[in-house]
């Protein structure tokens, strides 16, 4: 087959792949995978290039920070948290939200957002059905807090990850690089919630004493199991932070703390093992084998040199392009494949300039993160509280929560351009 | 998607019986329904195959009644196996139909008392009463027991 034939397929495979992926049809690592297969059985790539293609740095922190997040889940470490700090708040629906937003944005820094929200969520929907008040706000705002959050470190989000992967990037670098323009997105945004909700969150206050008689202490089921947990989340975390004065990837830290948990926790591994997403663990492999063939094909540096050649090599336009694109693109597709591409393009662009494009990743991060706030399917953290109110009876429509959270996503782009125009292109 | 949606039910479900004082053991499994029909019924059962090891066996139709829980899958084929057995012969008699329709109504009797029970501050002349009926009815069971004849299905 000639080089021109092998492009065009490979550009057929993958781009019909992504409309499957984003019309929802079929599942997207079943899709994945027929793309991935493809492009082997039409021998543009393979087998061999297929599996040197996937990032496994990028498939063991996932890994690794699911078993970690499956153990420890299990001691109810997460329900505790989040009845003390309602308990705390004293009933009161307003401060309940801000308490339950702020563990959502921490927990989302350390974890995936999807997981967050699937353990901050049912003990929201158990103390609003206690509150008789309607969940949306506080599910809205978990969402908005989840995704927020997630921005500002290397293993908060997926994207983070996959850009911490392939760059040189490490953990203290996204969180010297992040969390500050994070924080002050987080109380934009929150000043804005605040304005949309507090007047509307009332309740009577026999309602609150019910919050009160919750005892937080019974969420916890297995003491000893908790420390151990409690203990390798901290070394975990202390481990990312010191990871490159160490000298050791991030996924290794995360592998590390996963194996000595399952070692000390005497859990079935069986069990836990079945826990981990396997499916999008999958959807990532075969997604880094299509991308892998697109960059062998050429098509990546050809799309690099018309980046550069459109934007003539200014990196202020550059920067500013990709955070715009990546933000409203995450908004309506799913950021995981988005950012698989973007990513050799990135690094294309940083062949054929001469500037430092450190700013660039900081841009994508920002962009293919806080994107996914714009609309109910810009992230799986979005899908899955779309689909918990649903299944409880109260469902937010695509419009509604658009109506609120697009011009809060725009508003923090707007934001993250200001801030990667003073701090890095001035 | 269906799993994350299914462990959030059920985490729901787990926060809300703490709540209340239960302690909650989760234990993964597989369930199993069983469809036999026997001309025009069909004998339904249900059992759970969980990762302790432990089956635990329910009939649903043609009335409910708990087994309970079996060690192995040999004991839990041989009730079922035995309890079709049983049910192929009863259904060959007249009175099939009599019997199942007794048997509901038992079932029904039970939860009629609980809830009376629960629901009611009954007298202990009452409570008596109903005594002397279970009485009655146990005796009627030995009663019948002792006049007729006793099937032997490994026989037939």
């Amino acid at each position: 087959m000639s080089s021109n034939s092998q492009l065009y397929l490979a550009v057929g495979i993958f781009i019909l792949t992504y409309a499957i992926i984003v019309s929802e049809k079929i599942n997207r690592m079943t899709i994945a995978f027929f793309g991935a297969l493809l492009l082997v059985l039409f021998k543009i790539i393979n087998l061999e290039f297929a599996f040197h293609s996937i990032d496994f740095d990028t498939i063991s922190l996932l890994i690794g920070m699911m078993i970690i997040v499956n153990i420890t889940k299990r001691t109810g470490l997460f329900q505790y948290i989040a009845i003390k700090s309602a308990k705390l708040a004293k009933g009161d629906p307003w401060r309940i939200l801000i308490m339950l937003s702020i563990i959502t944005a921490v927990s989302s820094a350390l974890l995936d957002n999807v997981t967050t929200v699937l353990l901050i969520a049912p003990v929201t929907l158990v103390i609003t059905e206690a509150l008789q008040i309607n969940p949306i706000p506080f599910m809205v705002v978990q969402i908005l807090s989840a995704n927020i959050g997630g921005t500002a470190t290397l293993i908060g989000d997926p994207p983070n990850i996959m850009i911490g992967s392939e760059t040189n990037l490490g953990f203290m670098d996204f969180l010297s690089n992040l969390l500050p323009v994070v924080i002050v997105i987080y109380l934009v945004t929150f000043f804005f919630i605040k304005r949309m909700y507090k007047s509307k969150l009332h309740v009577k206050d026999d309602l609150k004493l019910k919050i009160m008689d919750m005892n937080e202490n019974l969420a916890l089921t297995d003491i000893p199991l908790l420390i151990k947990s409690l203990c390798i989340l901290f070394l975990t975390m202390l481990g990312f932070a010191l990871h490159q004065f160490i000298g050791l990837e991030t996924a290794t830290v995360a592998l590390a703390g996963a194996s000595i948990l399952l070692l000390i926790s005497k859990l079935d591994p069986e069990e836990i093992v079945h826990e981990i997403e396997w499916i999008t663990i999958f959807f990532f492999a075969f997604l880094f084998i299509l991308v892998g063939g697109l960059e062998k094909v050429g098509v990546i540096d050809f799309i690099a040199k018309g980046v550069v050649e459109m934007t003539n090599g200014n990196i202020l336009l550059t920067t500013i392009l990709i955070l715009w694109i990546s933000a409203i693109a995450s908004s309506f597709l799913d950021n995981i494949p988005f950012v698989a591409t973007m990513i050799p393009i990135i690094k294309g662009v940083g062949a054929l300039s001469t500037f430092n494009i450190t700013p660039l990743w900081w841009a994508l991060a920002l962009g293919a993160c806080l994107g996914g706030n714009g609309t109910l399917v810009g992230a799986s953290a979005n899908v899955v509280v779309a689909g918990i109110l649903e299944k409880h009876n109260h469902k937010i429509s695509f419009m509604e929560y658009m109506k609120i959270a697009f011009p809060l996503m725009i508003l923090s782009i707007i934001i993250a351009t200001i801030y990667l125009y003073v701090f890095y292109l001035r | 998607m269906k799993s994350k949606f299914r462990n959030l039910e059920k985490a729901i479900h787990q926060i809300k019986l703490q709540q209340m004082g239960a302690q909650v053991e989760v234990i993964k499994g597989i369930m199993h329904f069983v469809r036999v029909p026997i001309e025009d019924i069909t004998i339904k059962y249900v059992y759970h195959i969980n990762n302790k090891g432990d089956y635990f066996l329910q009939r649903r139709s043609p009335y409910p009644i708990n087994f309970g829980t079996y060690e192995s899958q040999e004991d839990l084929i041989n009730i079922i196996q035995r309890d079709i057995a049983q049910m192929k012969n009863a259904k060959k008699s007249k009175k099939f139909d009599k019997f199942i329709e007794i048997n509901k109504t038992l079932s029904q009797l039970a939860i009629n008392f609980e809830d009376l029970y629960l629901d009611y501050n009954i007298s202990g002349i009452q409570t008596q009463k109903f005594n002397e009926k279970i009485q009655e009815l146990n005796d009627l069971i030995s009663e019948t027991k002792n006049n007729s004849k006793k099937i032997h299905l490994e026989e037939k």
